[in-house]
Formats: structure tokens, sequence, C-alpha cells
């Protein structure tokens, strides 16, 4: 995902021809090479890189085949490199914003992830997993001895840049057994380093993300100040459940379900549960207190509510934009009086 | 996903994903809680408490919301309760017989698996350890850049493992998927509290 972005930034670089560098970017190294050198000595090139030609032509023959399916790509890689997952669409618009800072790709690169962005997205954000499996399931070794064919065949080509490409094929739901990773300029190109680094902006990535589900970790910068913040919210939704599951066995020994009742009072509940005083206290003492406190402001609320049940339906749930400002002009004047109420009477308690 | 919930907790907004992913979640609670209500007349207040609380773990596991994603805590969630002789009743309720038959076949393969790579995470771990003065080019770095290095990477260290001790299954996953696990963690519990908040209110409320 963040492969595929990165490789279609870059290629933007190379001279304004999208794709078709791409396609001839491996051979025209190796041509280079040979044309240094006498054609009929080509067969000494292979032999320089200690391979069997039959190997080196399989794998030309792969990472051509991966970079002309790109380039063919080329033309509409907005939509169509990019799976149909739009999961891994939203994933992949995170990872953009995160390699253009990284790379000094002008403008085409923003505009696509702008474009990706767009795409509707009401599925999670959370990446494919079973795209990425198979490469942890994949062995290094495999991986390494691949990447040192790469670095070998380019090393010879270029003396001053030497790159590589992130090229995780879109179509194939397997993965490649190798990963192609792309050096940038002035950094180490040892396989080993390459591979820590496509694993470190993995982690980062993801830690972002996490940045932005737990609240308040936006400002804190340091990824152990952040880790913090996220185990306190892990711990404090964990006692949360404790809490409520103790407050619901405490309430009644025999609890008879209704389930129609129950959640037909639920499409109700949406409204009071958004509201900025509802939060459970922590820690009070247990018991018929707190109960009956809570008790007391919700009566208060829903003699209100019953006019209004029949009105509200369930289907009416996901168009509620409950904000406190907005919720006079959403609903009627004497539905929206029963949340004031009911906020201020939690202001006294 | 993510983005929606974040929008939910600045300016509460319900999406249609979140909720109906809560009101599964709730008849899941529900049900198991039922099948169950009868042991349950009998029992003190801690056992209440534990059937509860297994219910809505199992109830949250069991819903997912990407039907593709496979993560390892629920299975361990369910794994892990499914040791336990009493609670089979529950699963076969919550979980299903069908999602239990592939939880099981794939709670034994995850355990081989977590063993391996428990051990291949440990020798990777040892290795690049030492590695680790080398690549870091020491010799280009003072001596304090060294220790607040060495320093911020033992803290970092020590809060993976508690995050590790936290997420069910954690121990055996390397830092990149913990990141995931943590991820969905946190979303599934942030439904599974608001689910419970809405049943004990109308609970609380039918009551009166």
């Amino acid at each position: 995902m963040e492969g595929i972005v990165e490789s279609k930034a870059r290629s933007t670089n190379y001279g304004g021809i999208l794709g078709t560098q791409s396609v001839q970017f491996g051979e025209e190294e190796i041509h280079r090479v040979m044309g240094t050198q006498a054609p009929e000595t080509g067969s000494s090139f292979t032999a320089l890189l200690e391979l069997p030609s039959n190997q080196a032509v399989e794998l030309l023959h792969s990472s051509g085949f991966d970079a002309s399916r790109a380039a063919h790509s080329s033309e509409n890689w907005n939509t169509q490199s990019f799976p149909s997952n739009t999961a891994l669409l939203e994933r992949a618009a995170k990872f953009s914003e995160t390699s253009i800072e990284t790379s000094s790709v002008p403008s085409s690169s923003s505009a696509n992830s702008q474009k990706v962005k767009s795409e509707p997205f009401d599925s999670e954000t959370k990446p494919n997993i079973s795209s990425d499996q198979p490469e942890h399931v994949i062995t290094s070794t495999q991986k390494r001895s691949a990447k040192r064919k790469e670095i070998e065949k380019k090393g010879k080509g270029t003396g001053k840049k030497i790159k590589k490409v992130i090229n995780k094929n879109p179509e194939d739901k397997e993965m490649l057994p190798y990963v192609h990773v792309r050096a940038r300029r002035g950094q180490a190109t040892d396989s080993h380093s390459l591979a820590e680094r496509a694993r470190r902006e993995k982690i980062n990535a993801r830690m972002k993300l996490l940045q932005e589900l737990v609240p308040g970790c936006d400002k804190i910068s340091g990824t152990a100040m952040v880790l913090d913040e996220i185990i306190n919210h892990v711990q404090s939704l964990q006692r949360q459940v404790e809490f409520l599951s103790m407050r619901l066995s405490s309430v009644n020994p025999r609890i008879d379900f209704n389930i129609d009742s129950l959640l037909a009072v639920e499409s109700r509940s949406p409204a009071e549960t958004n509201f900025p005083g509802m939060v459970i206290p922590p820690m009070w003492s247990e018991g018929q207190g707190q109960l009956n406190s809570t008790r007391n402001q919700y009566q208060q609320l829903w003699p209100l509510d019953g006019f209004h049940h029949p009105v509200w339906g369930r289907q009416n749930n996901p168009n509620f934009i409950i904000t406190p400002d907005n919720s006079l002009m959403s609903y009627d004047s004497s539905a929206n009086s029963a949340p004031l109420h009911s906020s201020q009477t939690k202001m006294e308690i | 996903m993510i983005n929606q919930l974040s929008t939910m907790r600045s300016t509460p907004r319900m999406t249609s994903s979140s909720t109906s992913l809560k009101q599964l979640f709730m008849k899941k609670w529900i049900m198991g809680m039922k099948a169950c209500s009868s042991s349950m007349k009998k029992s003190s207040l801690l056992e209440r408490k534990n059937t509860i609380k297994l219910s809505a773990d199992l109830a949250m596991a069991s819903t997912r919301m990407v039907a593709g994603c496979t993560t390892y805590w629920r299975r361990a969630i369910i794994t892990n309760a499914s040791k336990d002789p009493n609670s089979k009743h529950l699963i076969n309720h919550i979980v299903g017989k069908y999602s239990r038959s592939n939880n099981n076949y794939n709670s034994v393969l995850m355990t081989k698996i977590t063993s391996v790579q428990l051990h291949c995470t440990r020798l990777l771990r040892k290795s690049r350890s030492k590695k680790r003065k080398n690549i870091v080019g020491w010799r280009t770095m003072s001596d304090k850049k060294i220790a607040a290095s060495i320093l911020s990477r033992r803290l970092v260290r020590k809060r993976t493992q508690v995050l590790k001790s936290l997420v069910p299954g954690g121990e055996a996953m390397d830092e990149c998927s913990l990141m995931k696990e943590a991820i969905d963690y946190i979303i599934s519990l942030q439904t599974q509290v608001d689910g419970m908040k809405h049943i004990i209110n109308a609970v609380t409320a039918s009551k009166s």
C-alpha cells in the first residue's frame, strides 16, 4: 500500500513519463552495463553476478512483468492501482500523507492523495491484514537474497544513486515472495537497514493511527509518552467494563430481559449518552445510592420522551447530528427541552 | 471507522456503521445473559458480575467489523474462555457453533504458531540488539545522545511490554501486529462500553 504510493510518486520524478520509465528501468540498467562491455560478453555479465543466466532472466522478467503491469495501469493509476478495498484506500491515504512529507514530489502526489481521500469510505480503516500476513510467513532469507540480487544488478549500473522499487502488486492476493524496497538518496542501502526502515515506517504509521484514536494524544511528541497515553486509555476502558458489569449485576438478581423493549429504549438512548455530563462517575460506592441518583435523572427525562417515541424510529438514528448546538434545529422544541432539562439536573447533582 | 469514532468523540455524531456494530454487540450480549439467567438467580454478586463480563467480552469478540480482518485478540479471548469448563454454555450461545469449531482449529494453530513466533522474535531481538551498536553509528554521535537513545529505547520497550500484557493474546506478537491489534481492541472496547451503558440505562429505567 505505502509501497505503491511511494513508487508511483517517485516514478513521476523520472522525466515525466509516468509508467514507461519504470518499465524500461530494470532493462535500461542492464543494457547500459552491457553496452559498456562488448555485447558478446553479455554472458559474462551474468557470470559476474554469479547467477545462472536463467535465474537472472527470470528475475528480470518478473520485475519487468510487474513494472509492465504498473505501466499499463499508469494512465489511471489513481483508481486502478489501488485495490477496491476501501479500508486499504483509507490506509493508503494516510500513508500517502506520511510519504509525501518524506519525498519531495510536488502537487501531483498530493492531488492523488486528495483523490484517494475523497473516495467514500464507510468501512473500517483497519488495514487488510490478510495481505500482510504472508509477509510474515515468508522467510526473511528469501527476501534478503532477492534484494541482494537486485542491489547487485542495479549497483553495477549506476554509481551514484542506487534505487529499487517498492512494488507490492495490488492485483495479487498472495504477496510476492520478496519486497522491493527503495533506498532514498544519501541513505544506507544495506538490505538489513532497508528492511528495518520499512518496518519502522510501518510502525510509525500505525502509531499515528493510534494517536488519532486515543483522545489527547495529538499534542504529545515522543513514542514513550504516546504509549503511556494508549496504555492509560486501554486500562480505563477495561476498568469501565468491569465497573459496568458490576453495576448491572448489582441492579437486580433476577434480570428478565425483554429484548424488544430494551432495543426500543436504546433507540432513544443515543440522544442521552451524547450529553457532556454523561460520564459514569468513577468508583463511587456501588449499590442502590448511585442507582437511585441515575434513576432520578432519567425519570425526569423519559416521561417527556414518551410522547415522542412513536415519532422517532430506529431508522432515524443514523441521521442524528446530536450536538448541544444543533439539537435545537433538528428536533421539535419540546424534544429539545428534554435534553436541556437532563443536563441541568446533572449539573445540579 | 477510526475517523468516524474520533469525530464522534469530539462532536457527538452517531454514524450508521458504529450504531449497527453496537446493536449487534448488544443483541449478542443480551442473548448470552438470557441464556444463563437461570443460573444467575442463585449465584452471588461476584459470580454474576463475572458471567456478565464474560458474556460481554465474548459478544465483543464475536462481532467483527470488516469481514476479512483477522485479528488475534478475539480468538485469544475465546480460547481463554473455552479453557474454563463453566463457560462453554455461554460460548455456545454467543459465539455460535460454526465459528466455535473454526476458532478451535485456529486456536490450535495459533498456539503452535505463537510459540514458534515467540522463539523467533526472541532470537531476532537478541541478534538485533547485538548489531545495534554498529548500525546506529556510534562513532559519530556524542555520548549523551547515545545514552539518551538507549534510555528512550528502554522506556519504549517497557511500555510495549505493558501493552502486550493488556491486549489479550498480545504476548506472542511482534510490535507491528501489536499496534494493529491495539487499534482494533480500542475501537471495540469503546463500542462495548457504550453498548453496556445503553443497556444499563435501559434496565435501570425500566426497573423504576
